[in-house]
């Protein structure tokens, strides 16, 4: 790719001359899969020029003629969308959720101006034209056409933004905390490590090949909102014996449908060593990953099969500086979102973080919350793996205004506890592998129970116009609602998690949901025993309003709901939501029961383990597998 | 101003001149309109001709036009506008577009929105009707429009005296009239707006395919 089209599309790729020398010279056990057959036959990030010369000038049609041309796009940020033709899905890349205001503006723009589905699709929730914050810091848009991608792209360059390797077998977006730098209880500032990290793999093209998709967090915050546990590595903030602050090392976490602990390295890195330590990694990954069914590919496989030690092993023949021992580790708690008033590291500096359910905002609104960030803030908005956004910066006597903004009323940073901890995956409106739908359905259901728990307080959440303190999370519900097994809402640490199902009712097949209690990070992690299983979605707002009930009535003093919920006994709990199941059934819409792509094989060389191998994990109490 | 020229008109006596108004000459509706609105009333002009122009100066020689400068159009626009102001001695209002117009991107709805709708709202804010050029041959949304009508969008009367002319009936009174006309006309532009979105369309082409070609869109939002 010629250099100024690179700075005109913002598609800044190196390292032509190494490009694929990661498949495995000596590990090949069996048949390497389909998608490693497609990446060898063309390099994924070509597909960047194809799009540009080809499909956007004579449409959508000529990609599926292509072998492999469908996966390649993940490498540009783009998915099609499950509606077929000239639909295509795009993730941006925001490493740490960290946007200026021009970037969210023009987020806004490209989901207001380019981002219109055809008639009929306007959800009666949301409108259409919208862009959705994800859980992994970033915004998707929906109903692209290819003919504007190109002139998408330039828009994007120009104001600093990318979407390459937001999707595909490479380094995903890098996370961070969304108050890095004006936290006042961080240990340091970890966004430059974060953007380092990232800036380093994005258009490397000979890290562009992995087995799988690989996703890191890099925090200096105390409070674990890079979710450090559930990404394949995690940085957290850590303190050498000489007072050198770096990170402690945490590798092979994960959710999906085999979800897994982070496995503790026993290593620290200094800052300045964060982005080798990472490259070291992905080629160990890149070298040893299991390259034969996509199903065991993430990393995860990998350190549980090494185990923590030899994966350390592996790691220190290839890391370009010497390993040592695991430095004091600085987190003490984990955070879960930022929502509402909160002091800054500097006096009489404020951060607001706004809810905003499920993640979804129309374009039109973030180009409103660009004008506030440069109004009242800084000039920067963060996004949250809580699909929320925040505005650092806001002087004291600039408070009370920005609350008072209209914007702030729909995306309130007073939420009801079930509004402010609801997040939800794409959902079978546009995603192939979705069962139901999550979104308009997820917020409903946090709705009706805030309306229904309104008066009855289920923690200590602030009155409107109070700032928040630090025991105040204990106010808030996480519901997280997934259209199907492969997790991207993350269930498995929510308070309330549902995975998309079918039911069985009369003769037909009807939208179901598993329901899930008691999972979370932070002090102590665990995930969700799925407790009840397909149980149709018309049941499930009376159920949880049934479950919520009982946790009021035997909670102990500011005793978190995942705590209470791991404490009672699964058969208690689904008794609970069983009871009285009269609601009618919604049939179901997808064509089938569609397995999620990450799927293990039934021959699975290992197992993923399902009991937290670091922190205070507990063990699961059976469950469903 | 008076009570009656605050009041919206009855829908009934808008219809019913409207019907009347299918056979009349447009400047008995500019007439018309003029004697009902006074001062009330401003004519949006795109300056594609100048026709309706030369018709109410002759009806009101200080009726306002408005110009929605959009920061986009063809050079050739801007020299037009300036030969007919000096020509009428026109009383012309020129809208630049609000805050926040170039965020967007050309040819999309909220540019247009930014650039003209808005503008032309400030224009016209307070006021009880307005003329256009719209003509019914223009597009096929635009093929049942009434010459006179309450535009719920707008809050105000929409006078539309060239409705039942045609893109012929426009050079004829041109020819007739000694009206300069359009450069760009002479080059294939048959319907002209911003210079990014418009291009010339061949001969036998519909003359509003070379604005916004390829994208769907046919309407900026004023005449929706």
């Amino acid at each position: 790719m010629a250099k100024d089209r690179d700075e005109l599309y913002g598609l800044n790729f190196r390292g032509y001359e190494k490009a694929m020398t990661f498949v495995n010279p000596y590990r090949t056990v069996g048949e390497l899969n389909e998608i490693e057959l497609f990446k060898l036959a063309r390099h994924p990030l070509e597909i960047a020029d194809a799009i540009i010369d080809t499909y956007s000038k004579d449409g959508p049609a000529g990609i599926a003629k292509v072998p492999g041309e469908v996966e390649r796009l993940k490498w540009a940020g783009i998915y099609p969308q499950k509606q077929g033709g000239d639909a295509f899905m795009m993730r941006v890349k925001i490493p740490g959720g960290f946007l200026t205001a021009a970037q969210i503006r023009e987020i806004g723009v490209t989901a207001d101006a380019f981002g219109e589905g055809p008639d009929g699709t306007e959800s009666r929730l949301f409108g259409s034209r919208y862009a959705d914050i994800t859980t992994r810091q970033t915004f998707q848009i929906h109903w692209l056409r290819i003919e504007d991608i190109p002139r998408i792209w330039r828009r994007f360059a120009a104001v600093g933004l990318t979407t390459v390797q937001a999707c595909g077998d490479s380094a995903r977006n890098v996370l961070s905390c969304p108050v890095s730098g004006v936290d006042a209880d961080e240990a340091f500032d970890g966004l430059p490590v974060a953007r380092a990290v990232s800036a380093f793999f994005t258009g490397n093209r000979e890290y562009a090949n992995l087995p799988r998709k690989f996703k890191m967090s890099v925090t200096g915050c105390v409070e674990d909102c890079g979710q450090s546990e559930i990404n394949d590595i995690g940085l957290r903030p850590a303190e050498a014996e000489d007072g050198t602050l770096g990170f402690n090392v945490l590798a092979g976490g994960g959710l999906s449908d085999g979800e897994r602990m982070a496995s503790d390295l026993d290593v620290f890195v200094r800052q300045d060593q964060a982005v080798e330590l990472t490259r070291a990694i992905a080629q160990l990954f890149g070298e040893l990953g299991n390259r034969e069914h996509r199903g065991m590919a993430r990393m995860r496989y990998l350190v549980q099969e090494l185990g923590p030690e030899g994966f350390r092993a592996e790691l220190a023949t290839r890391a370009h500086f010497e390993l040592v021992p695991a430095g004091r580790d600085l987190t003490r708690r984990y955070r879960g979102d930022h929502v509402g008033v909160h002091r800054q590291k500097e006096d009489g500096v404020f951060y607001v973080g706004c809810s905003v359910p499920v993640g979804r905002m129309n374009g039109i609104d973030l180009v409103e919350v660009a004008r506030l960030a440069e109004t009242y803030g800084d000039g920067t908005v963060r996004l949250g793996t809580d699909q929320n956004f925040t505005l650092t910066g806001v002087p004291g006597d600039r408070v009370d205004a920005l609350l008072a903004e209209d914007l702030l009323q729909k995306y309130s940073p007073y939420p009801g506890p079930f509004s402010r901890g609801v997040v939800a995956c794409t959902g079978s409106e546009f995603c192939r592998y979705a069962i139901v739908e999550t979104k308009e359905r997820a917020v409903k259901w946090a709705r009706f129970l805030d309306e229904q728990l309104a008066g009855e307080p289920v923690g200590a959440a602030p009155a409107p116009g109070g700032v928040s303190g630090p025991q105040e999370d204990a106010g808030v519900i996480r519901m997280h609602f997934s259209g199907c097994s492969a997790s991207c809402a993350q269930p498995q640490i929510a308070d309330i998690g549902f995975r998309g199902e079918v039911a069985h009712v009369g003769n037909h097949l009807a939208e179901a949901v598993d329901i899930g209690l008691g999972g979370s990070l932070g002090a102590a992690p665990g995930f969700i025993d799925w407790v009840e299983h397909a149980r149709p979605v018309n049941d499930v707002p009376d159920a949880l309003l049934r479950v919520v009930r009982r946790f009021q009535q035997e909670r102990r003093e500011d005793e978190p709901f995942y705590n209470w919920a791991r404490r009672v006994p699964n058969e208690d709990l689904r008794a609970t939501l069983t009871a009285e199941g009269t609601g009618t059934p919604v049939t179901l819409t997808t064509k089938a029961p569609t397995k999620a792509p990450t799927k293990a094989p039934t021959k699975a060389p290992t197992k993923a383990p399902t009991k937290a191998t670091t922190g205070a994990g507990r063990t699961r109490r059976g469950g469903s597998r | 101003m008076s009570i009656e020229q605050q009041t919206n008109p009855p829908p009934e006596e808008l219809a019913e001149r409207s019907s009347a108004f299918e056979s009349a000459p447009a400047g008995a509706v500019i007439s018309w309109a003029v004697e009902r609105f006074g001062h009330s009333l401003a004519y949006a002009c795109s300056f594609q001709d100048a026709v309706l122009i030369d018709l109410a100066v002759q009806v009101d020689p200080r009726i306002e036009v408005i110009f929605l400068d959009t920061g986009a159009h063809f050079p050739e626009t801007l020299e037009y506008v300036e030969t007919i102001r000096a020509r009428y001695d026109l009383n012309l209002t020129v809208t630049t577009p609000v805050h926040g117009a170039e965020a967007w991107p050309c040819g999309s709805e909220r540019c247009c929105e930014f650039r003209k709708v808005l503008p032309l709202k400030q224009a016209l804010s307070g006021r009880s009707a307005w003329l256009t050029g719209l003509k019914r041959v223009d597009a096929p949304t635009r093929a049942a429009a009434p010459i006179v009508a309450f535009d719920d969008g707008w809050g105000m009367v929409k006078i539309n005296p060239l409705a039942t002319w045609t893109d012929e009936d426009i050079a004829g009174y041109e020819d007739d009239h000694g009206i300069p006309r359009h450069p760009l006309l002479s080059q294939g532009y048959l319907s002209i707006g911003c210079a990014p979105t418009t291009r010339p369309v061949a001969e036998g082409e519909d003359p509003r395919a070379g604005r916004w070609s390829g994208t769907g869109k046919v309407e900026c939002g004023l005449h929706v």
